[in-house]
């Protein structure tokens, strides 16, 4: 149940199923959803249907003479995508809460069976893939995003003002948090490691979280993926970051090529499909990690831009949809999905334009991979659902937030110290 | 019901944040598409585009006419595939392998590997060479009926041909003269060596972007130099008398069991080569199928021993410094004590012919004869030594005669100032045994003999393009009186001993020449230690032939030629060297329209 549930008269569509005999369901008012987030996503993902036909068709036909062998599969999974959107926008995300602990295991469950050697597929390293029988493969570190935003959003919900707790909030809070973020970096994929504890992190801030306790799992976070970053081949990408004209031909080529990629383009860029570095031979991942590469090169700066500037679109709209979110979970929801994807484009876009090292995580909408691109999809529904129930600013019902006596201010009558928890 | 607990606060410092975030990237991207833009895009440039070298035309080889065509370049096709775009279905890609196979028409064997590389997962490989039209037409009707056009491709290729065929089975004409080119369009040995650069020409050179497996793509060129062509070459060489020389060389080799033999034919006046030829040769065409061994050229390549025939130069010697007249008495007493009493020559029969004049000596070969008067040259050995390396050096032996071929020898020639030669090396050298050099430098020694003293340089070529190669005139080496001295000993020589004057002379030409009968030394025999082979000699003959003057110089090697009786001083072969030598001259005069004085034409009928 939540606080903007109300009576409603039935309206002419819903009079039969009242006349059944239940007039005084509890119905949800909603209105139109959020179009202007539908809108830049579903741009962004046209825009990446487009990109990544342009950046593999020659590889692809050079493989297998087949130029659709790439972008194919990615119009199935954005069509399917675009669908489960579609279906998430009509569901209540509210159901989600009864979805979130399933979710949360199956998610887990996935990583564990990606160290299985019967059902993993290596992919450039790492055990990332999840191959069962002759079905697609599938990336489970995706299904473990949307799970862990879920499932957090239900949990910090419910929590409320305890979260501010050390015992109560802060360690079930890594209980949740931490198994996950081990089990992505151990397969090893620290990109997406460090997109889902950013947003576990976010998420918890938003929640009202204790700044020490943030503030110390933060360093932890800092601490732990220094020391992880001096090893092995994440040691060499630091040092290629750092100087990628070192080593042009070996090392640094990946980053350079990007890098040329964005030089061709210019402010304009080359036009679509008049890549050559990118969409030829040169960059390798072009059509996923680096897409964004190849969007400088053939539509320039202005049309890279207009990509950042769609995410910071959907930041600002996300962030309006979970500030007039109707309740907690809600709005803890919206901002969870709003904070994962932008963080993930951001830090995709980072590492084209040579910010921080090479990490390996799609850019939301746009790359080539059909996890991706269908659970983004599903996630920007439940984002719309979300909108359809968003509420004028002075109905918002935080003037009644207790946060705890010590914030001094006044507070809402109350029967002992039952935490504000509602369903 | 109840209150969020979110922060609204919170919320919109995230926002802050990603608002921030989006702002530096745009700034961080406009450093690299604005600030950094040329410098990236220059390098980028340079990364995708490929400078490409396009071979121009190479010149083609005419004989000394200048319309038999010795060696040219023609279109070829090649039939290259990326196995990895023949998509997956097995039936058909055995299908298309089957029939493109039984087109070009391989063997088992070459189907087998044929059959691999199209199975093979690398992006390119050729899979045949050298087709011609109509096979790569039948090719490419094949390829576009099975819808195979994506994986399979027909490339034209530049392609050397010798057209003309060899006087022994299996070879192509002067093969081992001209050399053949390589699939890189580079000359090996002979004149596709030498003249490398000539018939090559400068290559069209063209920026070109590249193809998705790295090549570049030609119908994207930019031309950087257009390059020049390569320039035809015409030779000296005669192609009639080529054939027929190498025709005479193969059947004595044939005859005489010889390991090689080998004849050059060239004008003493001019240093033209007429022809050049070694038997065994091989097909220029089909190089690839050739042992290595066999494309050297040994006229020039391969330093032997000579023998006899430098007993000529003994001669040159001693009558330049006076010491000697064709008429003088020597004493030739079947051997010879030297370097008191510790070394011993003797004459090939080891019988003495007594007081005899130094003409015999040269006529019937003396040792001892030519030893004596090596001897005299001077008062001391190593004075006489350097009498007579002098000699040598001026007739260019122990350097390269500078003949327009690739791979030239020198052979080797020991300097008595160097290491003082005891009087046995200067009673070897006497009669050419200690040395090594090439026929080709004994014809040009002899040639000098014959054209009044003048050495000049052997060559083959006789124009490039339109421009005729003026013949570098020779130096003076020999007074004229000494060379026709010369040149009638060498006459004497051939008419006085019975079966040289049997084996040689040619009626109504001036004849004359020297023969040299060496042993060999091979390094291997006794465990090693080396040893002379007791079986085998390396037979030559030098001679000249001509009307009025010497029109030709003709020197014959049979090269481990194996005696039909091994006796002491008569090892007939069953062609000797003389033999070989008159039927070459036979065919030289008959072939180059030299007919004899006064008379109508040759022995031979006319070609």
């Amino acid at each position: 149940m939540s606080v903007v549930t109300s009576l409603v008269k039935p309206t002419v569509r819903n009079r039969a199923t009242a006349r059944r005999g239940a007039p005084n369901v509890v119905r949800r008012e909603t209105h139109a959803p959020d179009y202007v987030v539908l809108v830049a996503v579903v741009a962004l993902t046209a825009m990446g249907v487009l990109m990544v036909y342009s950046s593999s068709a020659m590889q692809a036909y050079a493989g297998s003479a087949n130029s659709f062998a790439i972008v194919g599969p990615q119009v199935v999974w954005g069509a399917l995508g675009l669908v489960a959107m579609m279906a998430m926008i009509r569901v209540d995300y509210r159901r989600l809460r009864l979805l979130s602990i399933p979710l949360y295991i199956g998610a887990i469950v996935l990583l564990v069976l990606v160290f299985v050697p019967a059902f993993n597929r290596v992919v450039g390293g790492s055990a990332r893939f999840l191959q069962v029988g002759s079905l697609p493969a599938v990336h489970p570190a995706e299904v473990a995003k949307l799970a862990l935003v879920v499932y957090l959003a239900h949990w910090l919900a419910k929590r409320g003002t305890e979260v501010r707790s050390f015992w109560k909030g802060f360690v079930p809070f890594l209980l949740i948090y931490v198994p996950l973020v081990l089990l992505v970096i151990a397969e090893p994929d620290l990109g997406t490691a460090s997109v889902i504890a950013l947003t576990g992190l976010f998420m918890l801030f938003i929640a009202g979280g204790n700044m020490a306790h943030l503030a110390a799992l933060t360093g932890l976070g800092v601490t732990g993926v220094t020391a992880f970053l001096l090893h092995g081949y994440q040691l060499e990408r630091i040092r290629i970051w750092l100087n990628p004209w070192q080593d042009t031909s070996g090392a640094g080529y990946h980053a350079i090529q990007g890098l040329l990629a964005l030089g061709l383009g210019g402010i304009f860029g080359a036009g679509l499909g008049q890549s050559q570095v990118a969409g030829g031979i040169a960059l390798p991942n072009a059509s996923n990690d680096f897409i964004f590469a190849v969007i400088g090169e053939e539509f320039g700066l202005v049309g890279a831009g207009i990509v950042i500037a769609l995410f910071i679109i959907l930041a600002y709209q996300g962030v309006r949809i979970s500030l007039a979110a109707p309740d907690t979970f809600g709005a803890l929801l919206a901002a969870g999905i709003t904070a994962w994807l932008c963080i993930q484009a951001f830090i995709n876009i980072a590492v084209v334009v040579a910010l921080i090292p090479i990490t390996g995580i799609t850019l939301p909408f746009i790359s080539a991979g059909g996890s991706s691109l269908s659970i983004s999809l599903a996630a920007v529904g439940i984002l719309l659902s979300i909108s359809r129930e968003t509420v004028e600013r002075g109905t918002w019902n935080d003037a009644s937030a207790d946060r705890g006596r010590r914030n001094g201010r006044a507070h809402l009558p109350r029967s002992g110290r039952r935490p504000l928890t509602s369903g | 019901m109840l209150g969020r607990t979110d922060s609204r606060g919170r919320l919109l410092f995230v926002l802050l944040v990603f608002i921030m975030t989006g702002a530096g990237l745009v700034a961080r991207l406009a450093y690299w598409q604005v600030a950094q833009q040329p410098m990236l895009a220059a390098r980028a440039q340079d990364q995708t585009l490929t400078q490409v070298s396009i071979p121009s035309r190479r010149g083609t080889i005419y004989d000394r006419s200048g319309t038999v065509v010795m060696a040219t370049t023609v279109d070829r096709y090649m039939l290259e595939a990326n196995p990895n775009l023949l998509g997956s279905d097995a039936a058909a890609r055995t299908q298309l392998t089957n029939d493109l196979i039984g087109i070009i028409g391989l063997d088992p064997t070459d189907a087998a590997a044929f059959n691999q590389k199209l199975n093979s997962d690398r992006p390119y490989v050729i899979l045949a060479h050298d087709l011609d039209q109509p096979t790569a037409d039948r090719l490419q009707a094949t390829i576009t009926a099975e819808g195979a056009g994506n994986g399979v491709d027909i490339a034209t290729e530049a392609a050397r041909v010798e057209p003309q065929v060899g006087g022994a089975p299996n070879s192509s004409l002067a093969a081992q003269v001209l050399g053949f080119v390589n699939r890189d369009g580079v000359g090996q040995y002979g004149i596709e060596q030498y003249y490398q650069n000539i018939l090559a020409g400068r290559p069209k050179i063209v920026l070109a972007a590249r193809s998705i497996g790295g090549r570049p793509l030609i119908d994207t060129a930019q031309v950087v130099d257009p390059g020049t062509p390569g320039q035809d070459i015409t030779l000296t060489i005669d192609d009639n008398l080529q054939l027929a020389v190498e025709q005479e060389v193969m059947a004595a080799g044939v005859a005489d069991s010889a390991v090689s033999v080998s004849a050059v034919v060239i004008d003493p006046k001019t240093g033209q080569v007429y022809a050049e030829a070694s038997y065994p040769s091989y097909d220029a065409n089909n190089y690839a199928q050739t042992a290595s061994g066999e494309f050297v050229d040994p006229v020039i390549s391969d330093p032997y021993e000579p023998g006899s025939v430098f007993k000529m130069l003994t001669a040159l010697a001693a009558l330049q410094q006076g010491t000697i007249t064709p008429t003088s008495i020597v004493d030739d007493t079947g051997s010879l004590s030297l370097d008191h009493g510790t070394a011993r020559i003797y004459d090939s029969d080891k019988k003495p012919m007594g007081r005899i004049t130094f003409e015999k000596v040269l006529a019937f070969s003396r040792n001892v004869g030519a030893a004596r008067v090596a001897l005299g040259l001077a008062s001391t050995t190593n004075g006489a030594a350097s009498i007579l390396k002098a000699t040598w050096d001026k007739l260019g032996f122990g350097q390269p005669t500078g003949i327009d071929l690739a791979d030239e020898a020198g052979g080797t020639v020991h300097d008595p100032a160097i290491r003082p030669w005891y009087q046995l090396d200067l009673a070897n050298a006497a009669f050419g045994q200690g040395v090594a050099v090439t026929l080709i430098q004994l014809a040009t020694a002899y040639s000098a003999m014959v054209n009044g003293g003048k050495l000049v340089t052997p060559h083959v070529v006789a124009a490039i393009g339109n421009q005729p190669v003026a013949p570098t005139p020779g130096a003076q080496v020999i007074s004229p009186t000494i060379a026709a001295t010369l040149t009638n000993l060498m006459s004497y020589v051939v008419h006085t001993v019975p079966w040289y004057a049997a084996g040689t002379l040619v009626k109504g030409y001036l004849i004359g020449g020297k023969t040299g009968t060496a042993q060999i030394w091979d390094p291997h025999m006794n465990k090693g230690l080396g040893g002379w082979m007791t079986s085998r000699f390396n037979n030559t003959f030098i001679g000249y032939i001509g009307r009025n003057a010497p029109d030709l110089v003709i020197a014959v090697e049979i090269h481990e030629g194996k005696p039909l009786v091994i006796q002491q001083g008569n090892l007939p072969l069953a062609v000797e060297s003389y033999e070989l030598f008159r039927r070459i001259a036979t065919d030289s005069m008959t072939m180059l329209d030299l007919h004899p004085a006064g008379s109508g034409t040759p022995t031979s009928s006319n070609p």
